[in-house]
């Protein structure tokens, strides 16, 4: 590893971890699974760093693989019938108060329940903490749509807390 | 405006999405319209609500968790690799000379002319005694029946079969040396002691 090379993706990793780790637990809700798949993205993002053409941000590139990762792992979970490590997402919400718990509960089922491509867009806005534009060129969708997967999963989350 | 666009500009207002123009139009905008405003602020709740639910979710995998990958295990893109152990290059290098030469060896093996073969009788007969009368034979070697041409100009077979015509050579000269008086105590030993 060259020295340069070394120090950047460092940098990088440091940048980008946690808020793959978010990205990652959101979709599949399991602490060993998060792990497992953090480690596989950033493997796969240091075969392929040099495949990167310039074009956009890393970052949007990364949670494209990030996304990729997640979606061969439902693909696994899926032929073997796991079911979701719903203990480690309870733990996580001890530390809170009672009624906060109940609201971040309500909220999380309700992204839960939510299409597929609202929820990816939710997590990568909040869990991952991109802009439209990063979530554009990880999806490889237009900004235009972004806005309105993100709104309507908002509106979805809107309609049930006021239910 | 319809609460869609006002909730989708809410959002974007929420998201840091919109410049400072903008947001402050649709501020003043907002501040005339109360029924607008009532849904804005709606989303924009649900935004932070939404934001801050995810965010407690995701916390305890966040804080201080991250361990960086063991370098030995990262595989890196291969320009980027560099051989520092000199020794295991060397003797890479050594491998593939070897490997080379063993390939030119081939070659030249495989187009060089084959062996030129002894002529035979095709049996020889053995005995224990080289007396005329005693005719009684105990061992008959045939020579194998196919000849060199036979092996389809293959130089290996070629070469395996002038090995099999070398062989009896030395069957030929253990039968008729005979058994050594060794053997013949031995064979003395094993009758007494079936006795």
């Amino acid at each position: 590893m060259t020295g340069e090379f070394k120090v950047e993706f460092e940098n990088f990793w440091g940048q980008t971890a946690d808020r793959v780790r978010a990205y990652m637990f959101c979709a599949c809700s399991s602490f060993a699974d998060t792990d497992d798949l953090v480690q596989e993205c950033y493997l796969r993002a240091l075969r392929g760093w040099c495949q990167f053409n310039g074009s956009g941000s890393r970052q949007a590139w990364l949670f494209g693989i990030a996304r990729r990762i997640c979606a061969d792992w439902f693909r696994y979970k899926s032929k073997n019938d796991a079911v979701a490590d719903l203990h480690s997402v309870n733990v996580i919400s001890c530390s809170l108060k009672r009624s906060d718990t109940e609201q971040v509960e309500a909220v999380w089922e309700t992204i839960k329940q939510l299409d597929a491509e609202q929820k990816e867009v939710i997590h990568l806005r909040f869990a991952a903490g991109l802009s439209y534009i990063e979530i554009a060129e990880a999806l490889k969708i237009p900004i235009g749509t972004v806005r309105s997967r993100l709104h309507r999963g908002l509106r979805a989350v809107r309609e049930k807390m006021e239910a | 405006m319809e609460r869609e666009i006002i909730e989708r500009i809410a959002i974007d207002c929420a998201g840091g999405e919109l410049n400072e123009d903008i947001q402050a139009l649709f501020n003043a905008y907002l501040a005339q319209n109360e029924q607008g405003g009532r849904w804005a602020e709606d989303m924009l709740r649900t935004y932070e609500t939404t934001e801050a639910a995810i965010s407690a979710k995701t916390r305890a995998v966040c804080t201080g968790s991250v361990t960086p990958v063991p370098k030995s295990t990262l595989v890196l893109p291969l320009r980027h690799q560099r051989i520092e152990h000199w020794p295991a290059r060397r003797v890479a290098g050594w491998a593939a000379v070897l490997i080379f030469a063993a390939f030119i060896g081939a070659v030249i093996g495989r187009w060089s002319k084959p062996p030129v073969l002894p002529d035979r009788p095709a049996s020889v007969v053995f005995g224990p005694s080289l007396k005329p009368g005693n005719v009684r034979p105990i061992l008959t070697v045939k020579w194998p029946s196919y000849q060199l041409q036979d092996t389809g100009g293959s130089f290996w077979l070629t070469k395996a079969m002038a090995m099999l015509h070398a062989t009896p050579d030395t069957i030929n000269k253990d039968y008729v040396k005979g058994p050594t008086l060794w053997d013949e105590y031995r064979q003395f030993i094993k009758e007494k002691r079936y006795e």
